[in-house]
């Protein structure tokens, strides 16, 4: 049963690595493959800061949420191994800040010690007057995709630098399940209006004083489109949300937007050393698209499940997501026959 | 009669911030800095720096608590402005953790400190071993930055500063007209105090950034304290112990406590040890004195024995050194006009 994934972002790294953790030994004959034209450090991905934070309202997507929640706690309980540090993940406290009282997030008894800020705590950020500090992760990917890669390595995962043009292309070739994690570009193998590019700018600074994250919100003007500064190797210093545009050059009047807007949340920012700066496009889409399709290849059915869409959240929800696609492709083994009780429990 | 001519003995954080708050109080004055040692050689180069208080058993809880206060608001300010990096002040959040639940609810710091809570059990589960805890965010001022940060503005009012061992107060009676005493440790010598005694405390200086938060046991002997660049890991309190040496076996001990504390530890690098005395006492000789020999007065302010709790009440207790100068300015201003008489 030869598996092929599309993209080597979070997404298709982490899909590729739940499907081999729980249906190789039940499986033998399973061989997966990871197909991608860009490989870390050049995938979406590899820009995020990498912190984990949904947005503000599920809009009743509870599904959603729920596979925050699995992403989290899967997280946490890696935290104290020893891959940790390789993977580059760990604890971090912070900030959201509002400029008036906005109802709690549904992520707010994932993360951990959920609470308002106090009016001393305001007093550090003048121009906000409400909102919640809570210890939450950062996963960065610079360091989680390739500990991802190696751990697909090592279980004999084969990968293919390579650009797909089609579904068909893998079906002929003698692929039997396609898993699609193309990210922002999914429309090139199947065109889907609902998915747009949100465009994001960051700058890298040196900051090593800077401990917390520390995200505002502006409600009018919409989600990250107000300045973030987000701890990790380096500091990440952000706050740009353009849907609808593709232009993966960075912009000086977006560096211009993001250095003043941090300076004046952090005065000592003025003294961080820059160290880079990176566009990048967020598969927005009003829900991630995670659900099976079966294609017609000549006479026979050929299946893909596909699983793209997750805006700026990807980091987020990406292990909830990669065990949902698991089980979809359980049942297709299911179908198939082959797969036999008991399934791995996922 | 001329601008008094202070000598303030000893360059930790005790005697640069007192050096500064006299000076801010009494521009006039002319002061001038001796220590044996400078930064990054004091006992507060070895300290974490972080401002959570210590509790001196024979002072008196409102007054431990201001001077903490003054401290807190103090940094607050710089770490809140565009000197922050320079000054190494930051902002850091926390637990303070407990095996067994402590008697008191609440230390009587609590409403100081940036939004001190209990820990929720979700934040505990990281703690296998720990019953209960405290969350909250304080200030940790990194050394060296802070203290060359404090000489900076010391040398920018005129301040000088001479490394010198001062074996005796009687040595500066004829430049000098009073002497503030924040000698530390040196007291114990220099003054002859002794109910001054170190508490000697071995740490180690790791590198492990991606430890954001900080963790201390409520023991106060194991503890997690991220810096700017390096994470201190601490620690020993071990009274009446002299030794400046790093003990091996201690090392290996407080990386192990620190590790079963915060597991990502074991990768940390480039494993530095310290060793610093804290210069302890039942409470800070905070007083004025004036010394008398042959006729002639030597006016002292003393300003020591804070401890394990420097960091976390030095402001504080720079400004009420600072108004105990003052006094000293005017009963020598009385002594000279009478004299005149």
């Amino acid at each position: 049963m030869r598996v092929a994934i599309i993209g080597a972002g979070v997404i298709g790294l982490s899909t590729a690595l739940c499907i081999h953790e729980h249906f190789h030994s039940l499986l033998p004959s399973l061989q997966l493959e990871v197909h991608a034209d860009r490989c870390t450090p050049h995938t979406t991905s590899d820009g995020a800061a990498g912190l984990w934070q949904p947005y503000l309202s599920d809009h009743g997507n509870l599904q959603e949420t729920l596979w925050n929640k699995e992403t989290f706690d899967h997280l946490l309980g890696l935290l104290s191994s020893p891959a940790a540090k390789e993977m580059g993940l760990f604890l971090i406290s912070g900030y959201n800040l509002f400029r008036q009282p906005v109802p709690d997030p549904p992520w707010k008894n994932i993360v951990l010690g959920f609470r308002n800020l106090t009016p001393k705590e305001l007093e550090l950020f003048p121009g906000y007057s409400y909102g919640w500090f809570n210890t939450a992760l950062v996963l960065e990917c610079r360091r989680y995709l390739p500990w991802l890669t190696n751990r697909l390595t090592e279980r004999g995962v084969k990968f293919f630098h390579r650009k797909v043009e089609s579904f068909q292309e893998l079906f002929a070739q003698g692929v039997d399940v396609v898993i699609n994690c193309t990210g922002v570009r999914a429309g090139e193998l199947q065109p889907d209006p609902e998915l747009q590019p949100a465009r994001g700018q960051v700058i890298k600074v040196l900051a090593p004083w800077v401990k917390h994250f520390i995200i505002t919100h502006d409600m009018e003007s919409g989600i990250y489109n107000s300045p973030y500064i987000i701890p990790g190797e380096f500091t990440v210093l952000g706050g740009i949300y353009q849907h609808g545009n593709w232009n993966e050059a960075n912009s000086a009047q977006d560096h211009r937007t993001i250095w003043e807007s941090c300076c004046r949340l952090l005065p000592a920012l003025q003294e961080a050393k820059i160290v880079g700066e990176w566009s990048g496009l967020r598969p927005a889409r009003p829900r991630v698209r995670l659900e099976r399709e079966t294609i017609s290849h000549g006479q026979l059915q050929a299946q893909v499940i596909h699983n793209y869409g997750h805006g700026g959240f990807g980091i987020t929800i990406h292990w909830g997501c990669a065990m949902a696609a698991a089980r979809l492709f359980g049942s297709i083994l299911q179908e198939k026959k082959l797969a036999w009780s008991p399934q791995p429990r996922l | 009669m001329a601008a008094p001519k202070v000598a303030v003995v000893g360059a930790g954080v005790i005697g640069l911030s007192t050096a500064l708050c006299i000076m801010e109080t009494y521009p006039s004055c002319s002061v001038t800095i001796l220590s044996e040692q400078f930064s990054p050689n004091t006992t507060s180069d070895v300290a974490a720096g972080m401002l959570i208080p210590h509790t001196y058993p024979d002072t008196p809880i409102h007054v431990q608590k201001q001077w903490f206060k003054d401290t807190f608001t103090y940094l607050f300010a710089i770490s809140n402005s565009a000197e922050a990096s320079e000054a190494g002040i930051h902002l850091v959040s926390g637990w303070q953790v407990f095996k067994n639940t402590p008697k008191e609810e609440l230390p009587f710091w609590s409403d100081v400190v940036l939004g001190f809570r209990p820990m929720s059990k979700a934040e505990l589960q990281k703690f296998p071993q720990h019953q209960s805890g405290q969350a909250f965010t304080t200030l940790k001022c990194d050394c060296p930055p802070y203290l060359l940060w404090l000489e900076k503005r010391l040398k920018a009012t005129g301040v000088q500063m001479y490394p010198r061992k001062v074996a005796d107060l009687w040595e500066l009676h004829s430049k000098y007209d009073i002497i503030v005493n924040c000698a530390g440790i040196g007291a114990h010598k220099l003054v002859g105090d002794k109910n001054l005694l170190p508490v000697r405390g071995q740490v180690l200086k790791v590198h492990a950034p991606w430890v954001k938060n900080f963790i201390r046991d409520g023991d106060g002997l194991t503890y997690i304290y991220p810096g700017i660049h390096r994470i201190t890991l601490g620690g020993t309190r071990e009274a009446e112990n002299w030794s400046l040496s790093p003990d091996p076996g201690t090392t290996k001990d407080i990386f192990n406590r620190c590790c079963s504390l915060e597991p990502s530890l074991w990768g940390a690098q480039d494993i530095q040890v310290k060793v610093g005395l804290r210069p302890s006492r039942q409470c800070v000789r905070l007083q004025r004195e004036v010394l008398s020999q042959g006729g002639v007065k030597l006016w002292v302010v003393h300003n020591y024995g804070h401890g394990a709790g420097g960091f976390s009440v030095h402001r504080g207790t720079a400004k009420e050194a600072a108004c105990l100068v003052g006094e000293c300015i005017a009963s020598l201003q009385r002594s000279s006009s009478r004299a005149k008489l």
